[in-house]
């Protein structure tokens, strides 16, 4: 794929990165754009669920209950949030939306929350009271539009809420179809750009719109009032601002949220949502274990990388995690507490402990009724160092494959082994299974194991042609392969952009590539060099001429002005 | 907060209705609340019954040689092994074989690539990304009309990316995936009503209107902001807008609620996965509500994904599922054929014989729902052990109002796999005379299944 070959050159460079990083032009470190960087157009994201809950929680309360169904996302080189950038709204999903924005209205403007959420509020409610509709409306349009809000805008919204009140005749039922209706609104269902000229020629981003893009990238949350306040004042638009900002952000308790969507979405754990054990096989495994796992690579990564400050590639070779009572069944380790987390240690010599060897890992990547060397090999290559594995080939015999009780071929590795020797099947699992082979001492649910059907497993595998045994040898190997960290960098600047891999942003890439290693791989200072890139920020107009039924339709009427 | 799981619909909101329904009498004696008198009363009659459509997906295919059905002598059509679960719907079908995707040197995208074919008439360049909008979405624009729902997409998988159905290309509809989901949306909330002296609407729904009016407004601004791409993305969201505001609107307005339209039990909750138990179980539970939904003309527009593309279906106990079986397993010296990836086609083929019997057991003026709908059935492969995309097994079952005929096996020789899909758009009334891309461009429609 073409996408895959530019960040296969973008990895390759990174490998040299050391050298790259001083070349880089005085300008771009000053903030200004460079004349040479070509800035991509504006950009309208769809909101993603994590992103919903979190801006309601944060614009309103936890307390409000957010209950519907989301759009499924799309997956684009391996992310949700490349996926994002060209998804739209179906209009059975925009009905869920719709049903949701009027639970949220209603728990919003009731009785009993009135006072905490409205700043004001008529002492009648048959009477409309415009001075607090428009202060409602401009507040809530701010947070929820993540824009400042016209006069216009106001007079608007202020307009509908009339409307409303002389329909309904009461101000809070006027006040919850407001709020509803900017709860259904684009701008707020999609993070969309606002732009205005710079410097001749250019374009740049309103000061909202920086602080949007902020917070959705180190928070996937709505910006908090202290950032609206520095964006207002401008602040986000000098390196000194924009990096006390980042610096508070990233301090800030809210950073594990974002740290945690970026490796949600990194590690596809939404397939927890669909994943399916076989009930007889594995008798142990359930959806509470399955909520479980998905927590806990969450939690050991938090722990790991926030708390702990430690390298990205020591997530490999991690000896500490933290389980359930759950989990502990599928870990065969007691754990004493009945409710909540449990810090564990292993050994240094038991398998268990690192990243692949989370059920969020070896689970998710089998099969519901066995584990798949294979699906765990893919998952390696292409999640975690960015490679590309071609699909299987259309027109292939694969009946030499596997048959689980074929006498001869009782373990993964003898049936894989066999599969292997199939020419049209040779490269691509070659490329694939020594690396999955590795970690077969975990089965279809993660659970440890010695033997299959009887014979002692070999966990001997290779990959690049370095040969090592077990999860522990592939997580060693991993922790030092250039394209580990090479993957991690380019994944966290397309997700913080959203955008697909481009040439253009090649030279961007290389430096973060460069700061990730001076920085030892450590997570905050690479999301500090993102936030604090100029091209984070950069924006310029389309260069493709709009069509002309569009321009023609776009342009203001002289009737849409509303009475 | 860092985790977003999906919340189960809370039985309070449920009640508040999953649609917009802002007084909803759940468990009223519904035929007297809902049916205006005048239609009630021996209106079966007069009732015109409208032409419904939608399509039905199985993963996987079927085997060569053991699938087609034979014709006999007399015309009847004889099952085979894997269409045997057929037979007692049979009259009621008709067998589209040997049509084909051609592909024009595109890859052959396992599992996708035929599937795609047939939907869009354009064979994808890259690996899940269809080119354009699915047919039947223009039949459901054509047939929707006046209806709460344009379409009603669903799937017993519990997967809500198992859908294959695109308003554009990269606009994916989404699916219903548990049988209370169905009956929340279509029944919970918005049908009811009371009917006790004259009908006034809602003053809640008439501002809703007029607030999603004013959403509607943001649009011109909007797309002074946007490229080219977002705006199409732009117009796909107000398509979508637009679609719930007609349903607003139908809420204002007293409903005409056919004679035949009963309301159904609360299907309560279910485990939804690709376990065979629960697939069947759950399927049927849908169709029965798709059923009600369409007697009810809540929507005359469906699809159905029993299996997903790449069949996941398995059986409980069973290291394998369908899909794994398809390339691991060996072929029987003695049977000729892969056994148990055979057994799971059998399966399938059980689940479309439920669908067409939960539309035929559905009365509908002097007949049945099937009657007055085209069900258009299709896998992703023909020989899903090669990947195969030539003759890819299609069906239709019911007659359309009249308009098609059935028990008919058509055999092409290498057609292009698009004039299913151009007859299913002509039989819609759509006036497209040629549909499809490259070689699978095609102006000649499947005659032999018009009536």
């Amino acid at each position: 794929m073409k996408a895959t070959g530019i960040a296969a050159i973008a990895a390759g460079i990174a490998v040299l990165g050391a050298g790259a990083y001083f070349t880089v032009p005085q300008m771009l470190q000053e903030g200004a754009s460079s004349a040479d960087y070509e800035a991509p157009p504006p950009q309208m994201r769809r909101i993603t669920e994590a992103q919903y809950r979190n801006t309601i929680a944060d614009v309103f309360s936890p307390d409000i209950s957010v209950v519907g169904r989301f759009e499924p996302d799309v997956r684009l080189e391996g992310l949700a949030a490349v996926g994002s950038t060209s998804a739209s709204i179906s209009s059975s999903g925009y009905e869920q939306y719709y049903a949701l924005a009027g639970r949220i209205a209603d728990q919003v403007v009731s009785e009993e929350n009135w006072q905490a959420f409205m700043p004001c509020g008529p002492a009648d409610p048959a009477t409309f009271d415009e001075a607090c509709t428009q202060e409602i409306v401009g507040l809530y349009g701010e947070k929820l539009f993540r824009r400042q809000m016209t006069e216009a805008d106001i007079d608007d919204w202020t307009a509908v809420t009339a409307a409303a009140h002389e329909e309904l005749g009461h101000y809070r039922e006027a006040v919850e179809l407001a709020i509803e209706g900017m709860l259904s609104s684009p701008e707020f269902l999609f993070l969309v750009d606002s732009v205005e000229s710079g410097k001749p020629g250019s374009l740049e981003l309103t000061s909202h719109s920086k602080a949007a893009r902020l917070s959705y990238f180190l928070w996937n949350s709505a910006p908090d009032a202290e950032l609206l306040r520095a964006a207002e004042a401008g602040e986000l638009d000098t390196r000194k601002g924009l990096a006390a900002q980042v610096d508070r952000m990233i301090a800030s308790d809210h950073i594990d949220q974002g740290v945690n969507a970026f490796f949600e979405d990194f590690m596809h754990l939404d397939g927890f949502e669909t994943l399916e054990k076989d009930k007889l096989i594995y008798t142990a495994f359930n959806r509470a274990i399955a909520g479980d796992a998905r927590e806990q690579v969450l939690k050991f990564i938090d722990y790991h990388l926030l708390e702990r400050e430690a390298p990205y590639t020591d997530l490999f070779t991690a000896k500490e995690t933290f389980v359930t009572r759950p989990l502990g069944m599928i870990y065969q380790v007691p754990v004493r507490k009945t409710e909540g987390w449990e810090k564990i240690t292993f050994d240094e010599d038991d398998p268990r402990g690192g990243l692949l060897s989370h059920v969020g890992f070896t689970a998710l990547h089998s099969h519901p009724g066995r584990s798949s060397a294979t699906l765990r090999g893919i998952a390696v290559r292409q999640q975690l160092l960015c490679q590309s594995v071609a699909p299987a080939p259309a027109a292939v015999n694969f009946t030499v494959v596997q048959e689980t009780d074929n006498p001869d071929f009782k373990t993964a590795r003898a049936r894989l082994t066999q599969h292997r020797t199939d020419d049209a099947c040779k490269s691509c699992h070659e490329f694939i299974d020594p690396i999955g082979l590795a970690m077969e001492k975990f089965d279809g649910v993660g659970r440890l194991r010695m033997t299959e059907n009887g014979e002692v497993i070999d966990v001997s595998g290779s990959i690049d042609s370095i040969d090592f045994v077990g999860i522990d040898g592939l997580g060693e190997t991993l922790s030092e392969h250039p394209a580990t960290t090479a993957c991690l960098v380019e994944k966290m600047q397309k997700y913080a952009t959203g955008r697909p891999a481009r040439r253009e942003d090649t030279a961007w890439v290389n430096r973060l590539n460069a700061r990730f290693e001076k920085t030892d791989h450590r997570i905050k200072p690479l999301l500090r060099e993102i936030a604090l890139s100029p091209e984070f920020f950069a924006v310029a107009a389309e260069q493709t001429e709009p069509d002309a039924d569009q321009e023609q339709a776009s342009k203001p009427s002289k009737t849409e002005k509303k009475s | 907060m860092s985790i977003a799981r999906r919340n189960p619909l809370s039985r309070r909101a449920l009640l508040r209705g999953a649609f917009r329904g802002s007084a909803i009498a759940v468990g009223l004696p519904w035929l007297e609340a809902m049916v205006p008198s005048a239609l009630a009363v021996g209106a079966s009659s007069s009732y015109k019954a409208p032409l419904r459509f939608g399509t039905w997906f199985w993963g996987c295919g079927v085997t060569p040689g053991v699938w087609t059905p034979e014709q006999l002598e007399d015309g009847t059509l004889k099952m085979m092994s894997e269409s045997m679960p057929l037979d007692a719907v049979k009259q009621h079908l008709n067998f589209l074989t040997g049509f084909d995707a051609i592909l024009d040197g595109k890859p052959n995208h396992v599992h996708v690539s035929g599937t795609f074919s047939v939907r869009s008439g354009i064979a994808p360049q890259n690996f899940g990304q269809m080119e354009g909008p699915t047919f039947e979405t223009a039949i459901a624009d054509k047939l929707g009309g006046r209806t709460r729902f344009k379409t009603l997409d669903m799937t017993p998988t519990g997967n809500p990316a198992d859908a294959y159905s695109y308003r554009a290309a990269k606009v994916r509809n989404t699916p219903e995936i548990s049988p209370m989901a169905v009956y929340d949306r279509v029944f919970a909330g918005g049908l009811t009503r009371e009917t006790e002296g004259e009908f006034t609407p809602d003053p809640k729904t008439l501002s809703r209107l007029s607030v999603l009016s004013a959403v509607g407004e943001q649009r011109k601004d909007l797309e002074r902001r946007l490229g080219v791409e977002d705006r199409h993305r732009l117009d796909q969201y107000f398509t979508s807008v637009r679609e719930v505001e007609q349903q607003l609107e139908l809420e204002t307005e007293e409903p005409v609620i056919p004679p035949s339209c009963r309301m159904p039990e609360e299907p309560g909750e279910t485990d939804a996965n690709y376990d065979l138990a629960n697939i069947h179980a759950n399927h049927e539970l849908m169709a029965k509500l798709l059923a009600l939904s369409l007697a009810c003309d809540q929507t005359r527009n469906f699809n159905m994904v029993f299996s997903n593309s790449a069949s996941s279906l398995h059986r409980s106990g069973e290291a394998s599922s369908h899909h794994l079986y398809t390339h691991e397993e060996f072929t029987d010296p003695d049977a000729g054929i892969q056994v148990e990836t055979s057994k799971f086609v059998h399966e399938n083929m059980k689940g479309f014989a439920a669908f067409v019997k939960a539309l035929e057991e559905t009365p509908e003026a002097d007949g049945n729902l099937l009657d007055n709908t085209l069900v258009f059935a299709h896998s992703d492969t023909s020989w899903a052990k090669i990947h195969a995309v030539q003759g890819i097994p299609m069906m239709t079952a019911g007659r359309a109002g009249g308009r098609v005929k059935t028990g008919q096996l058509v055999s092409a020789n290498g057609d292009p796999i698009t004039r299913a899909g151009l007859t299913m758009q002509q039989l819609a009334g759509i006036g497209v005379e040629s549909w499809g891309e490259g070689s699978m461009r095609t102006s000649t429609p499947i005659t032999q299944i018009l009536a």
